[in-house]
């Protein structure tokens, strides 16, 4: 287990690095030239020969992209912002806990909505439950997230006046944004939780944990979902992952001063230092979370260890594509089930 | 040809499919359907809530708001059309030449788009945006990009699945170049997944483009787009909630409509899915 856990370790690194040098690479092709934009148009040709190698755009691409990646991963400085001549990184961490506790908080409610009435579901196949699911899952998938924001904003906000809109003044402020920023994954993961749960449910091991008198609840939480787990998990992480693109219009709708408010900033300023330091920072958010999925696996699932340490033992190297996550079939993965 | 009486059996599919066609002959034939302009400016009514005059009353510059919102299904649903068949196309394209030639190619096609999806698909759109400009086309390009290398990584699957297939060998036999068996041999043979995934990717892509352009990027005002109408909208939402609520609610339509119509493709391409 430890060399897979190495293994995938060092391919979640070079997919960080990957990741910044395609975001520095398709920002440095930005129009337009950020030092006159910096300076406005009265400045001095001094002024602006200046400016522009106190920035380092006069050094080749190779070069710029390299100062980049060393000031990035070795000394973790981001640069510093160009309309507020902060560094990046520190204008990040500062909002980093509260767009994490946003994160965490949406997973928690997903995870103890969505199971619960994905199981119950798929164990009343074809009753009133399950026609419902499927029924407020079509819905509730086909729905904007922000828009749902809007609605909920006018409804608790502006006509009952129960909720704050914006800002963050106490915990109630985190309902709405948490409540509209879940609201997808919700039906997701209850539709994969019914569909994964049917696979076992008619299974041999199902009905001799039946025979031998056992609980049905017992039945339920510990036969059938810890087998039906694996799907469930790549949906959760795929869900963390759409929460982390969409903070960035929530932060924007309920002016929350998150990491994703401070990106909108900076794309309305276009400050690109802090635009670069924030996608790169959301990115290797992501690739690591993709990483705890993956390990989480292995301990899920042993059948999945043990095809591990057998691969390994017969080739004495990792058979990467057995490691792959078993996606949904036909679903299109990963971020792009946001919406 | 079975998937299609298949489908046709479907209430709800159908009832999809003839919503989507609705709305796309609202668009077409907006002249026809309501007597104002997109851009036609009614002085007496700004800012009026539904009305008799205006059934989804008008915006701050007492524009109609139906009108707007039946040419918008023009922006709208071109935009969603083109992003998903750009997305698909370049899928099928890159995914075909990684899957038939294996190897090196292969390889680096794979390590891009494990790159790539680490991050956020809304990221990859954000960045390219701000580097082409905002715009029509600009956006387009920023979605299709954005989900590209799913596309990509499903298209390969399917290649690979019918790589060993005997009727491949024997295109070889008769000489067939690469590029002929690729895509007269393989890509008929294995379309359904990404026809499937390109109606599903319609609405998503309106949804991305909407929130393009609640973040001051996609398509700006004062187009007609829908997404830009309702980002437009959200500065007069204390007093007038139906500038947010009507967008939304075709954003929102169009999208339900086209979920249904794909779970039933779904169903209609692969049956045993059908739980």
């Amino acid at each position: 287990m430890g060399r897979y856990i190495l293994h995938r370790l060092l391919l979640t690194i070079l997919v960080v690095l990957g990741a910044a040098v395609v975001i520095f690479t398709i920002m440095h092709f930005v129009p337009g030239d950020p030092v006159e934009i910096l300076l406005g148009n009265d400045a001095t040709l001094e002024q602006y020969a200046a400016k522009r190698s106190e920035l380092g755009l006069d050094k080749p691409f190779l070069i710029q992209l390299w100062n980049f990646m060393y000031k990035a991963f070795l000394r973790l400085d981001l640069g510093a912002s160009w309309t507020r001549s902060t560094p990046v990184l520190a204008g990040m961490l500062e909002r980093l806990p509260r767009t994490f506790l946003l994160g965490i908080l949406s997973i928690i409610l997903t995870t103890v909505v969505a199971i619960p009435i994905g199981v119950n579901a798929a164990i009343h196949q074809n009753g009133l439950q399950d026609r419902g699911l499927i029924v407020a899952a079509m819905v509730f998938i086909s729905v904007p997230e922000f828009w749902l924001a809007l609605l909920l904003i006018i409804l608790f906000s502006l006509k009952l006046g129960w909720l704050p809109s914006f800002g963050i003044e106490s915990w109630k402020s985190y309902i709405l944004p948490v409540v509209s920023g879940s609201m997808a994954s919700i039906c997701t993961l209850a539709r994969q939780t019914r569909a994964s749960v049917l696979d076992v449910v008619h299974a041999d091991y199902i009905t001799t944990a039946r025979s031998k008198g056992m609980v049905e609840r017992d039945v339920i939480y510990g036969h059938m979902l810890p087998n039906a787990l694996i799907p469930i998990i790549t949906m959760i992480g795929m869900s963390f992952t759409a929460c982390v693109g969409g903070t960035v219009v929530m932060e924007q709708i309920f002016s929350f001063p998150g990491v994703g408010l401070y990106l909108s900033d900076a794309i309305s300023r276009r400050d690109y230092p802090v635009i670069r330091g924030c996608v790169v920072v959301m990115a290797a958010f992501t690739a690591i979370l993709m990483l705890f999925v993956d390990l989480a696996y292995g301990y899920v699932d042993p059948r999945i260890k043990a095809q591990y340490i057998s691969s390994s033992a017969k080739k004495g190297k990792v058979n990467e594509k057995r490691h792959r996550r078993p996606g949904p079939k036909h679903h299109s993965g990963h971020g792009n089930e946001s919406q | 040809m079975q998937a299609f009486r298949i489908l046709a059996k479907d209430k709800l599919a159908m009832l999809g499919l003839v919503v989507v066609v609705i709305l796309i002959l609202l668009s077409l034939f907006a002249p026809f359907i309501t007597v104002y302009g997109f851009d036609q400016i009614d002085i007496k009514n700004m800012n009026s809530g539904p009305t008799l005059q205006h059934i989804m009353g008008t915006d701050a510059l007492g524009r109609d708001i139906f009108t707007r919102l039946l040419y918008g299904g023009r922006w709208s649903l071109g935009l969603g059309l083109s992003a998903s068949i750009l997305s698909v196309a370049i899928g099928i394209v890159v995914g075909s030449v990684a899957g038939y030639f294996g190897g090196a190619t292969d390889n680096v096609i794979m390590r891009l788009c494990d790159i790539i999806q680490a991050i956020p698909a809304t990221m990859i759109s954000i960045i390219i945006s701000i580097s082409l400009g905002t715009g029509y086309v600009v956006t387009i390009f920023a979605l299709a990009l954005g989900s590209a290398s799913n596309n990509i990584r499903l298209m390969r699957g399917q290649v690979l699945s019918v790589r060993k297939e005997e009727y491949l060998e024997a295109a070889q036999c008769v000489n067939c170049s690469s590029v002929r068996i690729m895509f007269r041999h393989i890509m008929p043979n294995v379309m359904s997944p990404m026809i499937l995934t390109f109606t599903m990717s319609i609405g998503k892509m309106i949804m991305v483009a909407a929130g393009l352009s609640v973040i001051g990027l996609g398509v700006q005002p004062p187009n007609p787009e829908w997404g830009a109408m309702l980002s437009a909208g959200r500065n007069y939402i204390i007093h007038y909630p139906h500038l947010v609520i009507f967008p939304g609610l075709f954003i929102f339509v169009t999208g339900f409509a086209i979920n249904l119509l794909g779970d039933g493709l779904r169903d209609a391409i692969d049956p045993k899915l059908k739980k």
